[in-house]
């Protein structure tokens, strides 16, 4: 079973957490999943999800440091 | 006056005899031994004389031995003279070569460093702005808000 972590500023509520689902399952192509959900002040906002050694970072914090580093 | 014949045969007789005597006991030896003596005077003047010679051309050889010495040691001399310039001339060189590098690593190194410093700085300065603008943003964000930006970033995540 493939662990996924959602690492988001606020809690997920269940809509949210079956959008994140279903992106989960396109982009790993399964069903056969864990949810993790990790709550995270620093990322200021957006969700960030790892997956099998793939990382989608759309945090604010992500896109200031994109910003910085620009 | 009576002229004795007689008396002056005996007297030239006697005179013969002495005379003769004289002549092979005395003057034959002594003629024998200045005739010796003189041979071995020009045998020690001939030796002299070779030896000398022999002296004279042993000075010769010396002084030849001594002038071809001063030859090959001046030659020595000059030979080292010529090797100390090259040496100094190499190793002039390379302590160059090696300042040269030396200066060129310092350089290289400076550049790396204040590469790094500068590198350092806009670290610190981009982490100070997002903390900032963080902070800022944070505050901003209601719930509704929150709840938006999720949205959208799993839009993103899913074209992605």
């Amino acid at each position: 079973m493939t662990l996924v972590t959602v690492i988001t500023a606020i809690s997920l509520n269940d809509k949210l957490r079956e959008q994140v689902k279903k992106v989960a399952q396109q982009k790993l192509g399964h069903q056969d999943f864990e949810l993790r959900e990790e709550l995270d002040p620093s990322v200021i906002g957006g969700v960030k999800l790892s997956m099998s050694g793939l990382v989608f970072d759309a945090t604010i914090a992500n896109k200031l440091k994109q910003i910085g580093q620009g | 006056m009576e002229i004795q014949v007689g008396a002056i045969l005996l007297q030239m007789i006697n005179f013969g005899v002495v005379f003769g005597a004289v002549t092979v006991l005395l003057i034959k030896p002594v003629r024998r031994i200045l005739d010796e003596r003189s041979r071995k005077v020009e045998e020690g003047i001939k030796a002299s004389e070779s030896s000398m010679a022999k002296e004279a051309n042993l000075d010769k050889k010396a002084k030849d031995i001594e002038l071809k010495a001063l030859e090959k040691a001046k030659t020595i001399l000059d030979e080292a003279r010529e090797d100390a310039k090259e040496r100094q001339a190499t190793l002039l060189k390379e302590a160059k070569k090696q300042a040269e590098a030396i200066k060129a690593k310092a350089q290289a190194d400076a550049v790396k460093e204040k590469q790094a410093i500068l590198s350092d700085l806009q670290s610190q300065f981009e982490s100070a702005v997002v903390a900032v603008a963080g902070k800022v943003i944070g505050e901003e964000l209601t719930s509704t808000k929150h709840q938006s930006l999720i949205k959208e970033g799993l839009k993103e995540i899913e074209t992605a």
